[in-house]
This record gives structure tokens, C-alpha cells and sequence, in this order.
């Protein structure tokens, strides 16, 4: 696949450090990229089992609510149009309609205002103008993809059609983790003080998997030298990171290397953690795929998450991790994905480490305004390709991203 | 059932100091052979999901993440301290709820509010702890969804 040079022509082994601390930065990103024709994830259908049932949720710090009405998921901004109150003020429930608790305005599930309290005053005095015409009123609402039970939004007209979006090198893959109904079996949220960006560059690296998370390579989870490769779509925009498991690795390169990451007098006393049922039935035991902008779904052994990170400011972010399985699936692979919650998240022995990392960088940003982050690895574009000694993903990510971008200076 | 006597007030206080204090081994002896630790929020609980941060069905997996976060994991140079309330019983035979709250002490840096939840726990009287009890079940509930950076040692 042949790579187009950069529109913008911008160098893209470089990555400005004021990118991850200015907030001017995060406010362009807010209209450009967020308020821009991207898509966000906003949850999963299976939270929305009855008509009415709603849960909030956030697009960079733009209060979202999803609906599920009798005209099929809907999602609108969490905001009453009269005074721009939050409407929905728990994380989830059930409702019949809208109603605003400042002044009492209703909508439908639709998003149809249908009624202003006292509208026509109190004993005919007061009340709203004749001209005023509640059906020319609607809560703002974004356009939804329900890609197979993951639901996403954009604010945007213009936005392509997802599935168009993701690409063909991609769109099989994510197929290939919801191959059946996906079912909500858990969520935690990882608060990070990181720039969202640190974290999504972090998702594509996949240089560092096996170096920070030393965890990974110790049980042989994920080393580089596993067979595998890195998918990059034409765009840059997404990617998967994917790996094969145990088929006579050759480890030497890390020996070799003397990383901190390989520790191999090291033993689980119960290594029933790391078993894998090969459900996809294709030998992958690990595909990272992520889409832009704030994406990221996992499958690791037999953990699936989707991600879904929120940037809060230029310096904080939220990583949501929604884990999910599927309806049928048997109690042996019930118990593993409920077991394997221990390497992921929060508290992942394989995870963990992606929020302080992305703290140790976030620290310098603001004072490395005079270097640029060095972004090379495996060259200076964004194919795909067999080898995981790379930062193409993340090239293919700074790509899409300046696509999007007004120029900087 | 074991009873909410005094010598029990000081053995959870006790056990719970371990882990502020990093004792880790001695924290790991206040579990009984045949125990689990599962640590998870409301929300989660509530919602009748099972996965939720932590989870160890014996205590040879609760030794494990002991082993990692002593040797492998990464995160930054970190404390708690933990304030318990007073324990009662529970709904369910045997059970004792013990609330807490949790800070996180950053040395040189920030102590900042952590976590704060319940011990959903099942004690039995263990002369062989130097406790004198030991724990067969704990299930740590934590009242919010949101960690700050990351859980690494256990709460």
C-alpha cells in the first residue's frame, strides 16, 4: 500500500511537547476533532435493554445522554435547551420522558420538546410569547453508528460513515471481537494526569508493551519476538497490534537486551491466569485495535474491553474500561474473562503502569518546549507491517490528526 | 461465627496496618488457605457484574500479585493509610462489614483521598495467626468507579 506524502507536510518522527500541555491545543482539539467529524464511543446497547433506558455519558466534557427510544438508540447532549441545565442527573436508569428539574421543560425520547411549564401564565398573565413553537425545539442530537452493539456518536455531518471510516484493513478485525452479541460484564474508570493523547500514542506503541509491562513479557504474553504485526489503516487513523501465542518463540532478543522485563525466575504459583481458549479460532491471543480518536478495543488472551478515554483537560484524562463477553458464552470462558480482569484496568498487572507512564511524561511536557519527542522507530511512515519494532501506528495517528488540525505554526 | 469482641477490633485494625506499614508477608498470612479476595465497586456489585478490578479465588493468586507489585509492576513510590470503621455484622451468615477509607501518601509530593468502601469479609478463629483470626472470604466494595492512576497494592 502506497502512502501519500503528508498533505501538511509535517514530520511526523517529530512530536512538539506543547501538543501535550497547551491548552489553546485542547481547546482546538475540542472544535476540530471532537465537535469535528470524528467518532466517539459512547457505550454499549446491551445497557439499554427497554425503551427509556438511558445512561450519561461524556464526549471530551460535552455531558451526553443514550436512550434507547421506540425509534431505535438515540443520543442527545445532556442539556435542556431553555437554560442549558443538565436533564439526566444519574449515570443510568429508566425514564418515559425527559424532564428538566430547573423549570420543569419535557421532551419526548425523541428529543422532541413537548412541554414548557407554564406556557400560557397563570391566569393570563405571563406565560411564553404566541410565536414561541415548541415543534421547532429539539435537544441536540448526535449522529449514531450501532456498530454491532458498540455505540458511537459524532457531531458532525460531515463525518464519514463509520464503518468507511475504520477502513477495510480494519473493520474485519473489530468484526472479529464482536462476532456474537457483545454483553457489559464490568466497568472501572482509570483517572490519568496525562494529555488523552499520551494515552492513545501509548495504545499504538507497540514498542513498549513488552518493555513497561514487564508482567507481559515474564509469562511470554507479549514479546516482539512473537509472531504477529502491526494493520495500519490508509488513513493512519486506526490500527491493530496483534500477536500470536507460544508457537517455538525465539526469546534470544531479549535476553540479549538485558531488560528490566524479563524476569525469568519469576513463577505464578497459579499460572491458571494466563490460560487462553482460542475462541476467534485463529491463534491471536492479543489484538490491539484503536480508532480514532479515543477508541480502543481489546482483546488479551481472553479479556475483551472496549476503552473509552475522555480527555478532560490538556493534562487530565479518563479511561473508561468497558469489559464486555458475549451472551452465550460457556462458564469455563465466563470464569476466564472474570479471571483475567486481573491483567487488565486499573489494577492490571498489565496495565497499570499506562497510567503513571503517561504522569512521568505529562511532567516534562510543559518544559520541553525547545525538543520534540522522537517518533522513528521503524521509519518515517505509516504502513503496515510484520514487525512490532515500530512507532508507525503512531505516526498514522499524528497523521490523521494534523489532517484534522488547524495549521499550526 | 466468630464474635464482634475486642480482640477482633484489634486483629482487622492489626491486619490492615500491614498493609500501610508494607508488611506485606504478614498481610498475606491474615488469609486463611482456602480463601478469596475479590476487590470491586458498587456499581459493578449492584449491577450483578462480575468483573471488577481484582480478583483472587485461592490465595496462591493473592500471593501472586503480592510477588508483582513487589518485583514486576511499575508505578510511582506510594503508601496508604487506612482509617477503618466500627465492624457489624451482615445480611449473610457470617458475614462482617467493615468500612474504610484509604489514603494515598506520595512521598515528597501529595497525599491524596484514595479510595473509600466496605470489607465484605468471613473471619474464622485461627489460633495459628498471630492475629488470632484469619480471613476466608473478602470482597473489598469500593463506593466510586474512578481509581486515580492505577490500584497496585491491595486495598
Amino acid at each position: 500500500m502506497k502512502k501519500k506524502p503528508h498533505a501538511k507536510n509535517v514530520d511526523l518522527t517529530k512530536v512538539p511537547f506543547d501538543l501535550y500541555s497547551d491548552e489553546n491545543i485542547f481547546h482546538d482539539e475540542y472544535d476540530n476533532i471532537f465537535r469535528g467529524p470524528s467518532w466517539s464511543f459512547l457505550g454499549m446497547e446491551s445497557q439499554l435493554k427497554v425503551d427509556g433506558a438511558y445512561f450519561t455519558t461524556e464526549v471530551i466534557n460535552i455531558p451526553v445522554v443514550v436512550v434507547r427510544s421506540p425509534s431505535g438508540v438515540r443520543a442527545f447532549v445532556n442539556r435542556c435547551i431553555h437554560r442549558g441545565s443538565l436533564l439526566c442527573l444519574e449515570p443510568e436508569g429508566v425514564l418515559t420522558e425527559f424532564s428538566c428539574v430547573y423549570h420543569g421543560w419535557t421532551y419526548g425520547l425523541d428529543g422532541a420538546l413537548t412541554g414548557v411549564a407554564f406556557e400560557r401564565g397563570v391566569k393570563g398573565q405571563g406565560g411564553m410569547p404566541e410565536s414561541f413553537d415548541k415543534s421547532t425545539h429539539h435537544l441536540e442530537e448526535l449522529r449514531l453508528t450501532n456498530y454491532k452493539g458498540l455505540i458511537f456518536g459524532t457531531f458532525s455531518k460531515e463525518a464519514p460513515e463509520f464503518s468507511a471510516f475504520l477502513g477495510p484493513e480494519i473493520s474485519p478485525r473489530l468484526d472479529r471481537v464482536l462476532y456474537k452479541k457483545p454483553v457489559l460484564i464490568g466497568k472501572a474508570t482509570q483517572v490519568m494526569h496525562n494529555n488523552w493523547k499520551l494515552y492513545v500514542e501509548n495504545t499504538r506503541d507497540s514498542y513498549h508493551a513488552s518493555i513497561l509491562h514487564t508482567f507481559f513479557t515474564t509469562f511470554k504474553l507479549n514479546r516482539l519476538t512473537q509472531s504477529g504485526g502491526l494493520m495500519i489503516s490508509e488513513t493512519g487513523a486506526n490500527h491493530i497490534s496483534y500477536s500470536r501465542r507460544g508457537k517455538s518463540d525465539n526469546h534470544d532478543g531479549y535476553d540479549k537486551q538485558n531488560l528490566r522485563a524479563n524476569l525469568d525466575d519469576f513463577t505464578l504459583s497459579d499460572p491458571s491466569l494466563l490460560n487462553f481458549l482460542d475462541e476467534f479460532n485463529d491463534g491471536i491471543s492479543l489484538q490491539i485495535l484503536t480508532i480514532f480518536p479515543t477508541t480502543v478495543v481489546h482483546q488479551i488472551n481472553n479479556s475483551l474491553a472496549v476503552r473509552q478515554v475522555i480527555p478532560r483537560s490538556e493534562s487530565k484524562t479518563d479511561v473508561i474500561w468497558w469489559y464486555y463477553g458475549f451472551e452465550d458464552d460457556s462458564d469455563a470462558l465466563s470464569s476466564l474473562r472474570q479471571k483475567q480482569i486481573n491483567l487488565v484496568g486499573p489494577a492490571g498487572f498489565i496495565s497499570m503502569e499506562d497510567g503513571a507512564v503517561g504522569a512521568f511524561v505529562q511532567i516534562n511536557a510543559p518544559h520541553s518546549s525547545r525538543n520534540d519527542a522522537i517518533v522513528c522507530m521503524g521509519g518515517d511512515d505509516y504502513k503496515s507491517s510484520s514487525s512490532r519494532v515500530s512507532e508507525a501506528a503512531i505516526r498514522g495517528f499524528w497523521s490523521q490528526y494534523y489532517d484534522m488540525m488547524p495549521p499550526m505554526n | 461465627m466468630i464474635e464482634l469482641s475486642q480482640a477482633f477490633a484489634t486483629a482487622i485494625a492489626r491486619h490492615t496496618a500491614y498493609l500501610d506499614h508494607k508488611k506485606f508477608d504478614l498481610w498475606l498470612d491474615g488469609f486463611h488457605d482456602e480463601s478469596s479476595y475479590d476487590v470491586t465497586t458498587k456499581y459493578n456489585l449492584e449491577s450483578g457484574f462480575p468483573a471488577g478490578l481484582i480478583h483472587c479465588q485461592t490465595k496462591g493468586q493473592l500471593r501472586d500479585r503480592i510477588l508483582s507489585i513487589a518485583r514486576v509492576n511499575v508505578y510511582p513510590p506510594q503508601s496508604y493509610r487506612h482509617i477503618l470503621s466500627a465492624s457489624m455484622t451482615g445480611d449473610r451468615q457470617s458475614e462482617i462489614i467493615t468500612p474504610f477509607v484509604c489514603y494515598l501518601i506520595f512521598p515528597n509530593s501529595d497525599t491524596i483521598f484514595f479510595a473509600s468502601g466496605e470489607y465484605i469479609d468471613v473471619w474464622v478463629n485461627d489460633a495459628d495467626c498471630r492475629l488470632g483470626f484469619r480471613i476466608r472470604e473478602r470482597t473489598v466494595v469500593l463506593d466510586s468507579d474512578r481509581i486515580d492512576t492505577a490500584l497496585a497494592i491491595p486495598l
